[in-house]
């Protein structure tokens, strides 16, 4: 039997600077074993270690079509991510997983599809976004709703471009306080709602941001008449062990996760401390 | 013998056999310190040892889950780093545990197995053999009978023990018990009528000595269908010190932090110590946020994790072995021990 | 409390269910604090100033290195040129030795503990009613008081036993009447919540004791009433009291009325009323209203003051007070002086010590060098940045340390102590409990316990020191403390120790009249009271008040060694009311900067009803010792403590 605590070494092969705070690393397992065989899903996450420091979980950023090499992004804000910050490519971090339950791609196979994602909480969206718009034939209309405090606050910027440049996709962004050359809506998220038409019972919602953002986004979603099985919402805990034992991430019986990251409404809305 | 079979073993004879056992395995036990104190610890002789006993207040889980427990070390002084696994410990014999422990043990054995087990917990469970002491003299905080926690049980131990007084009455509670015994000189005989009589009594007198009460059934029904008043929390969490001791003492509390223990720029270790719900640090997200920042919170999640349904559908039976321990190092505080909450519940709005 | 040892490492503590006073618990600091004993960041080895960087040496050069620069500063400055400031957390055989070492080897006057910071004006009025410098009650006296005055604490915050107990005994039915002006936590719990404007308290103490006498509801058999009433009683009228404090007439006379109702009145009071203009003028008026309800050397009654460290009583008894020497006796007394000097066959400096504040204030000055030990001055003094300046001025800084603390890292020389699991000793707690401390791990490689750094450093100005144990010291220093007599090392080893002066039935309340015997005290002078020298203008238009928060001790350079105990208060706050926030719009969460006339900080602001309107709550914060920056460093001028307690502050948007 194994250690669950201990991490598997990969190296860092790529570094991005997405905003002054956020970097998006590439990773790669040391071992050519687990490189042949890691495979993950979208939602899912790993728990990050710098030695002496500790260890942070990070949802996967990428396609999980390609698991020779992941992505995390990552906002230096506590003592393990700053230490990231301070990585180049060929360090070495330890990593552990994939960790937690995974969104429903299968399951939403033939639905419109509508993404809304608050600042940092596109990176683990874009793991689903990603393997999505690789079959785009299987899901109808897609529209994805970007906010963040400013336009400089908004992670993967070519990406955005990117996909603004499709036709296949519908992409809208708002900021909260604008720049000189920002053009764009100003405002929450939700604000973007009134700026698109969908049919509430085929289409499935994912979001994933901060809390309050959050919040209010499902509970325009339900005022729009969504079914409360069709919103699917990350939850974020303070998390440490990320294999269920811990307890620190724990919201009634459930954990967040091995019972998540990924809940329905439905499934929240039971949660006895939501 | 057959498992099930009761054996009775002079008394003697048995600690002479344990005695033996020391030279081949650590053999923990419980010892008086100054005061009168009694914690368990290594023994080397019996001559540490003490029958006169009720429980140590340092739950036992911590020979399982110990309050600081190196997952792994690490080594970065080469081109890549070096992880290093925990050395295996060796085998460990338990002896004198109560039965409020063995059935935290219990607790803890279904929440650390199944998709995410956990090996380093096991290890130390697979190489301890548990010989167990049945409780004829409950503690003033007590209130096993409550919680299916004692002061006898039918399973969860290798050997149960019953003191009587010249002799140990012996239930057998797995194969490694039964090898134990077999493997050692040791004289056994059948427990007789008078034996089983005897242990009936005692059963008896210490069911009847228990002075605490813990009316688990309707704050279950309460906390589950989330009918407590929200100022009574508020009263108990204005109470509570956050001081963390009723979640350190409980054997069935098994959260923990985990924090790397730098030793100089280019080794350490990371390791495990015990974290308690209670403490405001213990949901605070990196940007501030806090989910549980008051303690009013703290207090209602501890008690949801011990006492609601959907818990003790997960784990088969409240968070409580009826220990006491709770209680004890509650005294001073705000009186939130498990059975003065259990009671507040029951009363409010009565 | 027990630790759990393996392998030489300190796994967790636990509390002893035989202990007195503990029964079995422990706050959150003794359930964690042991995590600081194998922190990274102990230090190991003793750091030299070369070039102006702490380098590594040796034990033998460092030692060797101190006595010399010490030499060469008392030949050319005088004797009296060096300070010596001791610790409220060492066992009380260091201290002894060290004031020993200061007094005798160094014959310096300049002695003195922090404890000045926080409680000199307490132990002094106690000193001189009682003849005894600590507090006229213990623990228990809260189980068996009639009723219970809080003023200028917050009980569950900075003791979580006395807290405890009074929460135990509010929900008993037990009348609490609370003074402060902020709510706390358990306020709701008490009869009587009393929110004075800041220090006010004097009119307000002044003005429960008028009622008293003026009702005739004082104690019976009292002598002195009419002088206490004519010198100054008179004029604290409730009207009076009223308008300078704002508490209504009513609440006093309902407060005056639960006291008088009460068998007997336990007073426990904080720096609350001590860091003040009137520290001292507060205590006396304490003593006043304790007495005049016949709670003096009353079961369930007296004075408490809450001091803040483990060994704080212990630091005075072993004479680490600038003006009282081993068993608080008072050295400018001839036959005290004689018997000290017979005793430690050499002569005491005769000139009067400065304290603390003022060692800080001549820095540079008439202080050319400062030996600290387990002390962050640098933090826990007011005006940080004139603390820090001064302690630069210094031609020497000798710090003893577990840590490198912003006072360690200005030194010239640190010298690396063992924790308190390393070392073998005594602590006395704050209601005189002399109790033994045992090594449960031998000193970590490099350090050494204080005990022995001291006669090593003894040994190294040439004082013919023997290297001797805990136990010798104690027995000697017990030769010289009349309030430790009788104890023996053996005793104070159980679980709980002794309650000095030593007993031998288990009455622990009433021992307080045993030490006083008849003498019931008299009723001393009632002050005017001071203005308070920072009041509030245009420019700083906020009162601003510090207090310390649950998992927080002194300056936190040992409870952020504690990976539990340092989460727990990650965020620098302040706490401004609701109505005042409005107007400045202002809310929770936002970053401000805090200015007074000293200095600034920036926090995270909380608005709350706790705090009164006009006032502002700066919890003391660990990770930012600037706190104390804020804070005025001018004197009280009976006790020498500095009144930093509250000042003028304005807040300004970041």
């Amino acid at each position: 039997m194994e250690n669950i605590y201990l991490p598997d070494l990969a190296v860092i092969d790529r570094i991005v600077d997405e905003t002054h705070d956020i970097k998006t690393f590439t990773l790669r397992f040391a071992s050519r074993e687990l490189r042949k065989n890691f495979r993950f899903k979208s939602g899912q996450f790993v728990e990050a270690s710098i030695f002496g420091a500790g260890e942070a979980p990070f949802g996967f950023a990428s396609n999980p079509n390609h698991p020779e090499h992941f992505d995390i992004t990552v906002r230096a804000a506590g003592v393990v991510t700053r230490a990231m910050h301070a990585l180049k490519p060929g360090d070495y971090m330890g990593i552990r997983g994939p960790l937690g339950n995974h969104f429903p791609l299968e399951e939403v196979k033939g639905q419109d599809i509508l993404i809304i994602a608050g600042g940092i909480g596109l990176p683990p969206l874009k793991s689903l976004i990603d393997p999505m718009l690789d079959c785009r034939g299987d899901f109808g209309q897609f529209i994805i709703l970007y906010g963040a405090r400013t336009p400089a606050d908004r992670v993967y910027k070519p990406l955005l471009q990117e996909w603004s440049e499709r036709g296949d996709i519908t992409l809208l962004q708002t900021v909260d306080t604008p720049d000189a050359a920002w053009s764009g809506p100003v405002g929450v998220v939700t604000t973007l709602f009134e700026k698109i038409k969908l049919a509430v019972d085929r289409t499935v919602a994912f979001t994933c941001g901060p809390p309050v953002m959050i919040r209010f986004v499902i509970q325009e979603l339900l005022a729009m008449g969504f079914a409360e099985e069709r919103i699917i919402s990350t939850l974020e805990r303070y998390m440490k062990c990320g294999v269920g034992k811990c307890g620190h991430c724990a919201i009634g019986h459930k954990y967040i996760c091995v019972d998540g990251p990924v809940f329905s409404w439905r499934q929240i809305k039971r949660l006895p401390e939501r | 013998m057959q498992a099930g079979t009761r054996l009775v073993v002079n008394k003697q004879v048995f600690l002479d056999n344990l005695s033996l056992c020391m030279q081949k395995m650590t053999v923990i036990g419980p010892q008086k310190l100054r005061g009168g104190e009694v914690t368990f610890g290594p023994l080397r002789s019996l001559r540490r040892l003490t029958l006169d006993y009720v429980n140590d207040l340092d739950p036992l889980k911590r020979f399982f889950l110990p309050q600081r427990e190196v997952l792994f070390a690490y080594d970065l002084s080469g081109k890549k780093p070096r992880l290093l696994q925990p050395e295996q410990e060796k085998p460990r014999l338990l002896f004198g545990i109560r039965s409020c422990d063995v059935q935290g043990l219990a607790h803890m054995d279904g929440f650390f197995q199944g998709a995410c087990y956990d090996e380093l917990y096991w290890a130390r469970r697979r190489n301890t053999l548990i010989i167990s002491m049945a409780c004829n003299r409950p503690n003033e905080s007590c209130f096993c009978i409550c919680c299916n926690g004692g002061p006898w049980l039918e399973s969860g131990f290798d050997l149960q023990l019953t003191d009587l007084g010249e002799e140990f009455l012996i239930d057998i509670g797995s194969r490694a018990g039964r090898v134990f015994l077999e493997e050692r000189p040791m004289p056994a005989v059948t427990a007789s009528r008078r034996h089983e009589t005897r242990r009936r009594e005692l059963m008896e007198a210490c069911d009847a000595q228990m002075v605490p009460t813990a009316y688990l059934a309707k704050a279950c029904i309460q906390i589950t269908n989330n009918r407590v008043r929200e100022e009574l929390w508020e009263e108990m969490g204005s109470e509570c010190f956050s001081c963390g001791g009723c979640t350190h003492v409980c054997p069935c509390c098994t959260c923990f932090d985990v924090v790397d223990c730098p030793e100089g720029a280019k080794s350490g270790t990371r390791v495990r110590c015990w974290d308690s719900c209670q403490y405001s640090g213990f949901t605070r997200e990196a940007s501030g946020h806090n989910p549980r920042a008051r303690a009013k919170e703290r207090v209602k999640r501890r008690f949801y994790h011990k006492l609601s349904y959907a818990y003790i559908q997960q784990d088969g039976h409240p968070g409580c072995v009826g220990c006491g321990r709770c209680i004890t190092v509650c005294e001073a505080f705000g009186l939130l021990d498990i059975s003065a909450v259990v009671k507040r519940l029951r009363r409010d709005g009565q | 409390m027990l630790l759990e040892v393996e392998k030489g490492v300190v796994l967790a503590a636990a509390p002893q269910r035989d202990h007195p006073v503990s029964r079995g618990t422990l706050c959150i600091k003794g359930w964690n604090g042991h995590q600081l004993i194998h922190h990274p960041e102990r230090l190991t080895q003793p750091l030299l100033r070369i070039n102006d960087c702490l380098k590594p040496v040796s034990w033998n050069k460092a030692l060797s290195y101190a006595a010399q620069r010490i030499t060469e500063l008392q030949q050319a400055h005088g004797r009296d040129c060096v300070g010596v400031v001791g610790s409220l957390k060492t066992v009380n055989e260091a201290s002894y030795l060290l004031g020993k070492l200061a007094r005798t080897v160094l014959h310096t006057p300049h002695l003195d503990a922090p404890l000045r910071f926080d409680h000199a004006p307490s132990l002094r009025v106690l000193r001189e009613q009682s003849g005894f410098a600590n507090a006229a009650a213990a623990l228990a006296d809260i189980e068996k008081a009639g009723a219970i005055l809080v003023i200028g604490a917050d009980a569950k915050a900075q003791n979580a036993r006395a807290g405890s107990l009074l929460l135990q005994a509010a929900k008993r039915g037990v009348p609490v009447i609370q003074v402060d002006p902020r709510e706390q936590e358990h306020s709701r719990f008490f009869r009587l919540h009393l929110r004075p404007r800041p220090g006010t308290d004097l009119a307000l103490i002044n003005a429960l004791s008028h009622i008293l006498l003026a009702e005739g509801w004082q104690a019976e058999g009292l002598a002195g009433l009419a002088k206490l009433r004519d010198d100054g009683l008179e004029r604290f009228t409730p009207a009076y009291a009223e308008s300078v404090s704002g508490i209504a007439q009513d609440d006093l006379r309902s407060a005056a009325g639960l006291i008088a109702k009460a068998s007997s009145l336990l007073i426990l009071f904080g720096t609350g009323i001590t860091q003040q203009a009137n520290g001292t003028a507060n205590v006396r008026a304490l003593w006043n209203l304790a007495l005049l309800t016949g709670s003096i050397g009353r079961e369930g009654g007296g004075l408490l003051p809450l001091l803040t460290a483990n060994n704080s009583q212990g630091a005075v008894d072993t004479g680490l007070m600038s003006e009282w020497g081993p068993g608080q006796r008072d050295l400018q007394e001839t036959a005290v002086r004689r018997a000290i000097e017979a005793a430690w066959g050499a002569s005491l400096p005769a000139e009067k010590g400065l304290t603390l504040q003022e060692m800080i204030d001549h820095a540079g000055g008439r202080i050319r060098a400062l030996y600290v030990v387990g002390e962050n001055l640098a933090w826990s003094a007011p005006e940080s940045a004139k603390t820090s300046a001064a302690l630069d001025k210094l031609d020497f800084l000798l710090v003893q340390d577990l840590f490198l603390t912003e006072t360690a890292a200005r030194a010239d020389l640190v010298l690396p102590a063992a924790s308190f699991a390393e070392q073998e000793g005594s602590y006395t707690s704050l209601e005189r409990r002399l109790q033994r401390v045992r090594r449960a791990i031998a000193p970590l490689r490099g350090c050494k316990p204080d005990l022995e750094i001291i006669q090593l450093l003894a040994g190294a100005l040439a004082a013919p020191w023997p290297l001797r144990k805990a136990e010798e010291v104690f027995l000697e220093m017990q030769q010289l403390m009349p309030c430790y007599g009788g104890i023996s090392w053996q005793t104070i080893g159980h679980p709980g120790g002794v309650l000095w002066p030593a007993h031998t039935d288990d009455e622990e309340c009433t021992l307080y009249r045993k030490l006083l015997g008849d003498r019931q005290g008299a009723f001393t002078e009632v002050s005017t009271g001071l203005p308070f020298g920072d009041e509030p203008d245009a420019d700083y238009p906020f009162t601003l008040i510090t207090g310390r928060p649950l998992f927080h001790r002194r300056t936190g350079t040992l409870v952020t060694r504690s990976f539990t105990l340092d989460k727990e208060d990650p965020v620098a706050t302040i706490e401004i009311n609701t109505d005042d926030a409005r107007a400045l719009k202002l809310r929770s969460g936002w970053p401000v900067i805090v200015k007074s006339r000293r200095g600034e900080v920036r926090r995270t602001v909380v608005v709350t009803r706790a705090v009164p309107p006009g006032t502002l709550y700066l919890p003391i914060h660990h990770k930012d010792g600037l706190s104390q920056s804020l804070m005025p460093s001018m004197l009280e001028p009976e006790s020498a403590i500095p009144q930093m307690k509250l000042c003028a502050a304005k807040l300004e948007m970041v």
